[in-house]
């Protein structure tokens, strides 16, 4: 069947969810006409791909159901114009003829391969030559490894669709939860990068921004802070100060909150993560990343920063009484519970409780952060491992308690071997069986050698024949070393 | 100019009439915010009467919910309100900030009102350097029944945040030989042996659950200032660049401050004691600090720090025997000039012991440099004076014993009674030159400096006395004076009294009679002869009494 021209006009003043259906009609038309490389087919799956995404505000994937003769876009009846009547019957014609009740896609387009969409073009015009198109469609995306779709074959009733409403409500508000935690981490990070460049140039700084970001942190962790777990894995070489001092503010107001700090002072430990690093600001960069161990000289810099910080917090435009609760934690982050670390202090100052906070998560970031200096990254789990082992010394031993129950035994991000020869990260605890056998994003490389999702499983899962566990972990590693990025999968 | 939409043009007629009487209400008080201070009656009564209208509304509908968009308010997609893109026009505050809807709740009170209103009035402006905003001041004070929603504004959007594809470091190797700063390295092998799923490592008892409630309460409960003082020295020490070292000086300097007014005299004696040192470390080398830490002690000894403590004393006297040697210790080491804030205080504390301490401050501090003093006791009303003037009894320089004199010549009594008991606890014989004031129209003067006269003998008070009495006639009227004047020449006196003592009593009077034994003069010698006890007086007595 070859679909008529449609109308062009169409395309600019409609809803996001007429524009999609357009541009599936538009695809599936010029893709009977030209070959892959063409410049129309190109344009044609890049404006597909940007239809997806503005159908989709904030969700993970974008849902087109056909119901009674209509269109649903994310469970919304497209109205129905005299303008747009035509490409409406076109494309009902075009599924009804296939028996194909609509898809799923994913709303992240962007990493898929033009090709590999022009392919699901041309199946979706072939499969009409078949006895159950939609089952042969179905068979040969799952054959060409094609995951960023899945295809309806049953008439979704518009009962069922209320039926589903709530758990569709419940994913479209994680997934608006995740964006609004994707945005503040961005802000905050923004925010924290300006004012240490501002301080590093000799200007004053005002921190509104940061507070600002803060507070949204300390609002969206007091809902649900799984977001920011997966966020807090984010590694990067460039910005790495930066993320990490994103990090150790989030997991600071994460372990905060969870030993009942109330959500203004939660604010205020999430700045003294944020700026708890700005004295490294001052440290020249080939100390910073020195491959290797340090020299004495070298070291005693370093060991400089936690005073440093101190002191770019006095420098900030803050008023004097934002200023007292900022620079103490960030002083004392080094200290260590026995007071073995560094500055030096009078033991007859116990270290604030701030300080204590600071100083679990600065390390366990820094112990699983990829670093330019050192060639070895330890997984999430052995970090606490070995964290524990410092328990009482280097660390308060009741608060090191509390953040290994918070992030679990395998830590959202950890990669997981499993017996199965599968891999995988683990997005979070298990309802099942607590952290010991977590929730995992399973991972499968494609042929490009690159990680795709696989199906999210739980580890507390058994075979119902045997009533032993379906997976088992027997290796825990630390996801750089095969270059994945955990927050990617898991949000 | 704002401008309120009318009403035959909106379809919810009287629920718009409400509303728009909600808004001018809230403009109104905003404006009167802009215009008084807040505890003003007239702003008090807009307010009160935007509760009254909004309490009204919430009655009839419900929660009130608006929209901000640019400069408009509206209220169920209708614009009830438009006015300036600027700051006088509460829709353009709300959305400059990123607030988009506006919420009052059933229950609203008053305080919240106000505390929402205070907050467009103080962040009416907002500039580059703000370190707040509407959004972050309602956020902080999280009122119960004024909810918003915002959008994060002011942020750089031209870039979306995409989480980085790889993750970063592709030819890592995992674990082994890792050197982490703050982690022993040689503990990374036992904690393959010390595996995270021994839950006895990690599971929460109920004493960790105790131990964790404390930890809170403490937290709240801890000593900050001397802490954060402490801190502040640290840092302070480790300070290689002048910009720098001035920069904590200046905090340490606002910390001080609260620390006086915390009571927390330890901490500041300690700390200024700290900061003495370093000037005296640092003298022999002229080091740059030195005129930073110079500065420094001018600042705190200014009225400026000092005044924290100027309605505080009564709260002072509270404080403990030991804090308030601390407080003593740590003023005596401010410069001279924090007499100048000091000494008016001394009419502020009711507290002897206080007083005391104060005093003694003011009189270290005035030994060291005596012209703040000095310039007190020019200008100040006689009340402070007369106590300025017992600090300086129990100085020692002589620029303070100098003053003395010239405040002989002061108008108040009481001013002259002080300065008097100074100079004598300084100088007793300095009694000698102060004769005018055998003449001073105060009795009380008069009868302390007969009395202090009379202490010891003396030669040259002696001669006072009885050039005094030579050359003044004391009327009889004056019995009580003439009898205190014979007997401080008595007291001072010596044999060289006798012969004027002699005529007094042996008078012949023209007509060659013996003065009668109940002249006053003769009594009066009789008393000045008794005084001076010397064998020759007692002779003299003797015939006195026979004849």
């Amino acid at each position: 069947m070859t679909l008529q021209p449609v109308n062009d006009n169409l395309h600019k003043d409609n809803l996001p969810g007429i524009a999609l259906l357009q541009e599936i009609a538009r695809l599936i038309q010029i893709s009977q006409l030209y070959d892959d490389n063409n410049k129309s087919i190109i344009v044609a799956v890049h404006e597909f791909k940007q239809a997806i995404q503005a159908s989709c505000a904030q969700c993970r994937q974008v849902a087109l159901h056909i119901v009674n003769g209509r269109f649903f876009i994310q469970e919304e009846k497209l109205p129905l114009f005299r303008k747009n009547a035509k490409l409406f019957n076109h494309m009902l014609q075009f599924f009804e003829k296939r028996s194909i009740y609509g898809f799923h896609f994913d709303a992240d387009l962007e990493t898929v391969a033009t090709n590999e969409i022009l392919l699901f073009v041309r199946f979706l015009n072939l499969s009409d030559k078949y006895e159950n198109p939609a089952e042969w469609l179905k068979t040969e995306l799952k054959k060409n490894d094609i995951k960023w779709l899945e295809v309806i074959q049953e008439p979704t009733s518009m009962l069922h669709a209320d039926s589903q409403e709530s758990e569709f409500k419940r994913s479209e508000a994680l997934v608006r939860k995740r964006e609004t935690a994707k945005k503040a981490y961005h802000y905050s990070l923004n925010s924290v990068k300006e004012v240490a460049e501002k301080l590093h140039a000799g200007k004053e700084t005002s921190i509104r921004k940061s507070v600002r970001m803060v507070q949204r942190m300390v609002d969206i962790i007091a809902e649900d802070d799984s977001a920011f777990f997966s966020l807090s894995t984010i590694r990067m070489y460039d910005d790495y100060t930066f993320i990490h001092s994103l990090n150790v503010a989030l997991l600071a107001m994460s372990l905060g909150k969870e030993i009942g700090i109330e959500r203004k002072m939660l604010a205020k430990l999430g700045l003294c993560g944020l700026f708890h690093d700005l004295g490294k600001i001052e440290i020249p960069k080939n100390i910073l990343n020195k491959k290797g161990k340090l020299n004495d000289l070298e070291f005693s810099e370093i060991k400089k920063h936690s005073i440093n910080s101190a002191l770019m917090i006095l420098k900030l435009k803050t008023d004097k009484y934002r200023k007292v609760h900022l620079f103490v934690s960030p002083f004392e982050h080094h200290i260590r519970y026995d007071y073995s670390g560094y500055p030096s202090v009078n033991r007859k100052h116990p270290i604030s409780l701030f300080g204590r906070i600071l100083t679990i998560v600065d390390v366990y970031d820094a112990i699983t952060s990829p670093r330019i200096y050192r060639s070895t990254t330890m997984s999430p789990d052995k970090a606490l491992g070995l964290m524990l082992v410092d328990s009482g010394k280097h660390f308060d031993p009741v608060l090191l308690k509390v953040f290994v129950n918070m992030l679990g035994v395998y830590p959202a991000g950890t990669l997981l071997i499993m017996d199965t020869g599968e891999m995988g990260l683990v997005q979070h605890c298990s309802e099942k069986s607590g952290s010991t056998r977590p929730n995992v994003q399973l991972l499968i490389q494609n042929d490009q050698k690159r990680y795709t999702k696989g199906n999210l499983i739980d580890l507390a899962d058994r075979d119902p024949k045997t009533d032993k566990f379906i997976r088992n972990i027997i290796k825990t590693q630390h996801p750089s070393v095969y270059g994945i990025q955990p927050a990617k999968f898991l949000l | 100019m704002i401008k309120y939409y009318s009403q035959g043009k909106e379809p919810v007629g009287d629920t718009l009439t409400l509303v728009r009487q909600v808004l001018i209400a809230l403009n109104g008080a905003f404006k009167k915010l802009l215009l008084y201070p807040s505890e003003h009656v007239i702003y008090q009564t807009s307010l009160n009467s935007l509760k009254d209208i909004l309490d009204n509304f919430i009655d009839q509908h419900g929660d009130l919910v608006f929209n901000i968009d640019r400069h408009k308010i509206l209220y169920q997609d209708e614009v009830v309100i438009e006015g300036p893109r600027d700051e006088e026009n509460l829709a353009f505050i709300l959305f400059r900030d990123g607030i988009y809807q506006l919420e009052f709740h059933q229950s609203i009170a008053l305080w919240e009102i106000n505390s929402f209103l205070e907050i467009l009035q103080k962040y009416q402006v907002l500039t580059e350097d703000s370190e707040n905003d509407v959004v972050t001041a309602l956020w902080e004070v999280d009122l119960p029944c004024l909810s918003y929603r915002s959008e994060d504004v002011g942020f750089d959007t031209s870039e979306d945040f995409e989480i980085p594809e790889s993750g970063v470091n592709e030819s890592s190797q995992d674990d082994p030989g890792l050197e982490v700063e703050g982690i022993d390295n040689t503990l990374l092998d036992q904690s393959f042996q010390t595996p995270i799923q021994n839950r006895l490592l990690w599971e929460i008892t109920s004493e960790d659950q105790e131990h964790l409630r404390n930890m809170l309460v403490e937290e709240n409960d801890r000593e900050r200032i001397e802490y954060v003082l402490y801190i502040l020295l640290y840092i302070l020490q480790q300070q290689t660049q002048p910009d720098d070292f001035s920069e904590v000086m200046a905090f340490l300097n606002q910390e001080l401050q609260d620390a006086m007014l915390e009571h927390k005299y330890q901490s500041v004696y300690k700390t200024l004691q700290i900061l003495k040192k370093n000037i005296d470390q640092h003298k022999a080398r002229e080091h740059w600090s030195i005129l930073i830490l110079k500065e420094f002690f001018a600042s705190v000894s200014s009225k400026t720090f000092l005044n924290v403590m100027q309605d505080d004393w009564p709260h002072i006297a509270e404080c403990t025997p030991e804090e308030l040697v601390y407080l003593n210790q740590a003023l005596i080491m401010l410069n001279p000039e924090a007499i100048e804030a000091l000494a008016p205080m001394l009419l502020e504390t009711t507290s002897n012991q206080t007083k005391k301490l104060l005093m003694e401050v003011i009189g270290v501090l005035a030994e060291r440099k005596f012209e703040y003093l000095n310039k007190l006791l020019s200008s100040t009303h006689s009340g402070l004076l007369e106590i300025l003037i017992h600090v300086i009894k129990f100085m020692k320089s002589k620029e303070s014993f100098q003053c003395l004199p010239e405040l002989l010549h002061h108008e108040s009594a009481d001013v002259r009674k002080e300065v008097l008991k100074a100079i004598y606890h300084r100088n007793p014989k300095m009694i000698s030159e102060l004769g005018r004031l055998l003449e001073d129209p105060d009795e009380v003067v008069q009868q302390l400096f007969l009395i202090y006269a009379g202490q010891q003998r003396d030669l040259r008070t002696e001669k006072l006395l009885l050039d005094y009495l030579k050359n003044h006639r004391i009327r009889d009227g004056n019995k009580q004076f003439l009898f205190r004047v014979y007997i401080s020449l008595g007291k001072c006196g010596s044999d060289e009294s006798l012969p004027f003592l002699q005529k007094n009593l042996f008078f012949l009077s023209r007509f060659r009679i013996l003065r009668s034994k109940r002249s006053l003069r003769r009594q009066a010698a009789e008393y000045a002869l008794k005084e001076i006890n010397t064998d020759k007086a007692k002779l003299m007595l003797n015939e006195s009494s026979k004849r």
